[in-house]
């Protein structure tokens, strides 16, 4: 198969052209490859740098100066900042919830009323975090629009 | 990002509890009227008196409210604060009024003003529950969007 690499000007005009006779498996993979490729992180656990999928996360949380990415049964710990997290992954539909939490919404099985105003956010990974009086307007703003 | 968007429902918010308030005050005056004070009668100024003391006692909300993260036990101390200056406004109110009245009256009214409290944040969950419920329909809808999206 041919591989061509042409140089362009704008960053946001990157992309990726697959020709092909038909759509077999492999050009499926190269495919999701693609798709996930800039959505890929890498992150500490028990010492051991890794890689996980940016979608898999369900939420970013800072400790202590530090920021860790927790997916359904792993935590990572990340080189980020938490704005920077929120800022980066705003388009794969992160938001913050929280002084200290990004959570990310395709990640999100439901809410539900807690104390004063906050609400609880049941994550697909079974836990349940805080999400704070004062970002529930955002977050509602971006999930039920003008509602 | 707290938002413009915050700002106004803080103000729905406080205008919920108010208007809630309000009319708890109103049925809690006629109730405990007729039950202590049967032949009192008042001057139209009486009508100020429930929006009044429904003004100050949702005020009086601000305490539980912070700049910082409060944990839950944070959080029920500070609406047991609330409540207890709410019973202190009432009851002081009364007294610099020379307003007099027996032990029986005055638990009668500590329990009424307990009981509008809880009524006021038992409306406001009830509405945070209808509001969780359609935003739940909404992120369902939402992450369908997404997904169809981005294959």
């Amino acid at each position: 198969m041919k591989v061509n690499i042409r140089r362009i000007a704008k960053k946001e005009e990157e992309q990726v052209t697959i020709e092909c006779v038909e759509i077999t498996p492999e050009i499926k993979d190269i495919y999701s490859y693609v798709l996930t490729k800039g959505k890929e992180l890498s992150g500490v656990e028990n010492g051991r740098i890794c890689r996980f999928r940016l979608e898999d996360v369900c939420y970013f949380e800072a400790l202590d100066e530090k920021v860790f990415a927790y997916t359904k049964s792993h935590v990572y710990e990340q080189k980020i900042r938490l704005y920077e997290a929120e800022e980066a992954y705003r388009e794969h539909h992160f938001v913050r919830c929280s002084k200290s939490m990004v959570l990310n919404l395709m990640q999100l099985d439901g809410i539900s009323p807690a104390l004063n105003g906050r609400f609880f956010a049941h994550m697909k990974n079974g836990e349940k975090i805080i999400i704070s009086r004062q970002y529930v307007p955002k977050l509602k703003q971006i999930v039920m629009g003008g509602e | 990002m707290k938002s413009r968007h915050f700002g106004k429902e803080i103000w729905i918010e406080f205008v919920t509890a108010f208007l809630i308030c309000t009319a708890g005050i109103c049925m809690l005056e006629g109730i405990m009227g007729m039950m202590f004070f049967p032949e009192e009668r008042f001057g139209y100024e009486a009508f100020f008196s429930p929006p009044l003391f429904a003004f100050f006692s949702v005020g009086f909300g601000l305490v539980t409210r912070s700049r910082k993260e409060l944990s839950i036990r944070q959080v029920i101390a500070r609406h047991i604060l609330h409540l207890a200056l709410i019973e202190a406004f009432v009851f002081g109110v009364n007294y610099l009024s020379g307003v007099l009245f027996s032990w029986k009256i005055g638990i009668a009214l500590a329990l009424a003003i307990a009981i509008i409290f809880a009524m006021v944040y038992t409306v406001m969950y009830m509405n945070d529950r209808k509001s969780a419920a359609l935003f739940n329909e909404k992120l369902k809808q939402y992450q369908e969007d997404a997904a169809n999206r981005e294959g």
